[in-house]
């Protein structure tokens, strides 16, 4: 990193290659809006590449991009919905493609959990993604989303219990007949 | 035998347990076993769990499409940026040098600092007469006087006819008070929505309320209580604005470099060529200085004044310090402090069009906030500027939770007055016998709060905050939100002393909150230039909670305070 901070250009490509892929699913787990994620995604990217001297040694580089692309895409999102506000005729955020249609099989696919997340609000996705992708604590989560922790705490709690209902309606829908 | 849904509703249960860190007994893990192997729902929910898991684990294959459409993007957008010149902290000779050229005596003492800002004003007052001079050949109208109505409807070299898409919009340099809350003073007079277009070089100050005005087609600022600007003499070139305290933010469309807008305070200048952005100064006790440059949209490009050559390029969600001079590297800009930005700008809406009235909502209830057209406008007593034409206004008592929506018809050039309901008025005196059966519960304002920090309304969350504290004392909540008051008082309202108030009534009687606390006790006394107390709060933080996300932070502050 290093080398990344002295704007050595091979660097800059192996760091962006190694997190690049993981910025990007980061992105796309936390942002529901396909090409708000891959702007946020760019973005995340190049402040890792230019905040590189403030990487410390001893802490885990993937981490650390973490952090950065979950700040980033905090606020590419903010900025999307205040931007909603301006606009009367923006498109309902719950308005998400129903889930049957793509449940066929029992393992579940990227789309499949792609589409269990979309029908979360973006305060549940964004903390249920951070727990269980990335591995954050509660506490940890709160001060990433500057939310209290007991929020937090209630955020994942309803997330995994829209979950299991997703989970509920499909199968009666859809998966018992498919056994 | 177990139902489907049973079968799921045990495995979730087993499932909570063993992420809880429970040991589960060698039945009970057989069991999960089984539900996880035979159980459809159950399976489902682990399959899921372990994508999710594994969402972020490096995977062998090439990289695809996307992601080498991402690396190469970054890449070269890196390269691009790394041509423009980073910020080195600014000197105190480039910093003076840059004083010298703007016209700007040298500010050697601290205490001589509000002299040297005069002089400086009376500079800068000089030069914008000469250009004023310039523009009132061609804009005669630019320093009209005052009537009593709105002119805009009316045939004049400013309205805001609609030009073809393939033609630049005309050049419109009058400034107008379009938004009014609280008393506003233009060079030391109070001075009421639609009444005339300001003066040239304008004072503009903002006591107990907000304030927003056009400065031209498709240039808006706003500013927050406590906030004085100067203006510039308008006309068809670069726009510069003179921010003297407090917190202005600007929303302008793209424009040409000929006619750049910047916001000037001291030797620091922040331009922008078509962004959403705002800048905000403090003020330490000793003089200090402290600026803050914070961007949403677009880019600002901030200078150490037109004397340095030094300067470098702000991008959306961060925002730029500049601490006496010295610059520091962008930083995510706090998702609060983005918020208010976006609230004060986005009103900018409903004056835009070409044919305006005002709309004058009287009645004093801190209680009640009013919306106008799905846009949070804050508490009344205020008057704007609106379209003409039919309006949707809502107001919502938060003691009461109650909510009211009327029509709204507002005409070209005519002033249209709202009294608020007495209903709604009235619940400002709190859970008395007359009105106890409307009243709110602390859970309910605390809700009502909630809300209206959502929707970027901070003065009106901090108004039932408060509420919530005078009307129950004794209660739980009354105590918790003290919290919260301070955090919004500090990072919102630019109120660090009733911040710091509050962080410290909240640690007379600790709580779970107490870190956050601390924090906030720390950064009000910071903003408010304490240092000797701010050392001592920080020497108390790092003792109880050592190993927290901000102590390094607050290490190398101590080690920065350190006499």
């Amino acid at each position: 990193m290093q080398r990344v901070a002295a704007r050595d250009k091979s660097a800059q490509r192996e760091v962006a290659e190694r997190l690049g892929p993981r910025v990007l699913r980061l992105c796309r787990a936390l942002i529901r809006d396909r090409s708000d994620a891959e702007d946020a995604a760019q973005q995340a990217l190049e402040t890792i590449l230019l905040s590189a001297r403030g990487f410390q040694a001893e802490g885990r580089l993937e981490g650390w991009a973490d952090t950065i692309t979950a700040r980033t895409a905090f606020r590419t999102l903010r900025r999307a919905r205040s931007g909603r506000s301006l606009i009367a005729h923006w498109a309902q955020p719950d308005e998400v493609p129903d889930l049957r249609s793509d449940f066929r099989g029992r393992s579940a696919t990227s789309l499949v959990l792609e589409r269990y997340l979309a029908r979360l609000s973006s305060e549940r996705r964004e903390a249920f993604v951070l727990k269980y992708a990335a591995g954050y604590s509660v506490e940890e989560i709160a001060a990433l989303t500057e939310s209290a922790p007991g929020t937090v705490k209630d955020r994942l709690i309803a997330a995994k219990r829209l979950l299991r209902q997703m989970i509920h309606r499909d199968r009666d829908r859809d998966g018992g007949r498919s056994r | 035998m177990i139902g489907r849904k049973q079968g799921h509703v045990r495995f979730a249960e087993l499932h909570d347990r063993l992420e809880a860190g429970e040991a589960l007994s060698a039945i009970e893990r057989a069991e999960y076993e089984y539900l996880a192997e035979s159980d459809w729902a159950s399976a489902r929910e682990l399959s899921v769990m372990r994508e999710l898991g594994l969402l972020l684990e490096p995977h062998e294959q090439a990289l695809d499409e996307s992601e080498r459409d991402l690396v190469e993007s970054a890449l070269a957008k890196l390269a691009e940026r790394d041509k423009v010149v980073t910020f080195p902290p600014l000197r105190d000779k480039q910093l003076h040098a840059g004083e010298a050229l703007l016209g700007l005596p040298r500010a050697s003492a601290a205490g001589s600092s509000r002299r040297v800002r005069t002089l400086a004003y009376l500079t800068a007052a000089a030069a914008l007469l000469a250009t004023l001079a310039l523009v009132s050949k061609t804009v005669p109208s630019l320093t009209g006087s005052a009537g009593s109505s709105v002119r805009r409807h009316e045939p004049d070299p400013f309205a805001r006819d609609v030009a073809p898409l393939d033609q630049p919009p005309p050049v419109v340099s009058r400034a107008e008070l379009t938004f009014a809350q609280g008393e506003v003073l233009i060079n030391g007079v109070p001075t009421e929505v639609g009444v005339a277009p300001l003066p040239p070089s304008a004072l503009v100050e903002v006591t107990g309320g907000r304030a927003c005005l056009s400065l031209g087609r498709d240039l808006d600022v706003c500013l927050l209580h406590g906030s004085r600007i100067r203006l510039d003499g308008g006309g068809d070139g670069p726009r510069t604005i003179e921010l003297e305290a407090g917190w202005v933010g600007a929303a302008l469309a793209k424009r040409p470099e000929s006619r750049r807008f910047s916001i000037r305070s001291g030797a620091v200048e922040a331009t922008a060529l078509g962004t959403l952005f705002a800048v905000e100064r403090h003020e330490g006790d000793r003089g200090e200085t402290r600026l803050e440059v914070s961007v949403a949209e677009g880019q600002v490009k901030v200078g150490g004044g037109a004397a340095t050559p030094r300067e470098g390029v702000v991008s959306p969600g961060e925002q730029l310090v500049v601490r006496d001079g010295s610059f520091t590297a962008p930083e995510a800009i706090p998702r609060p402090r983005l918020s208010t930005l976006f609230a004060e700008l986005n009103k900018r809406s409903l004056w835009r069009p070409d044919s305006v009235g005002v709309l004058s909502v009287a009645g004093h209830a801190p209680s009640v906030t009013v919306t106008l057209d799905q846009e949070q406008l804050g508490r009344a007593p205020f008057t704007m500027l609106v379209s003409s034409g039919p309006h949707r206004l809502v107001t919502e008592d938060s003691l009461t939770g109650k909510a009211e929506t009327r029509q709204v018809s507002v005409l070209p050039g005519k002033t249209t007055h709202v009294d608020l309901p007495r209903v709604a008025g009235g619940a400002t005196t709190g859970p008395s016998a007359g009105t106890e059966a409307g009243a709110a519960s602390p859970e309910r304002l605390l809700a009502r709060a909630r809300q209206e920090l959502q929707a970027g309304n901070h003065v009106g969350a901090a108004s039932t905050y408060r509420s919530l504290r005078a009307l129950y004392p004794g209660s739980a909540e009354a105590h918790t939100v003290l919290v919260t008051l301070g955090q919004l008082e500090l990072d919102r309202l630019g109120q660090p002393k009733l911040a710091l108030q509050s962080f410290e009534t909240y640690l007379r009687s600790g709580g779970a909150l107490a870190q956050e606390a601390r924090r906030g006790q720390i950064r009000a006394l910071r903003a408010l230039g304490a240092s000797a107390r701010e050392r001592e709060a920080i020497r108390i933080y790092l003792e109880r909670y050592p190993k927290s996300l901000s102590a390094a932070e607050l290490r190398r502050r101590l080690e920065e305070l350190s006499p």
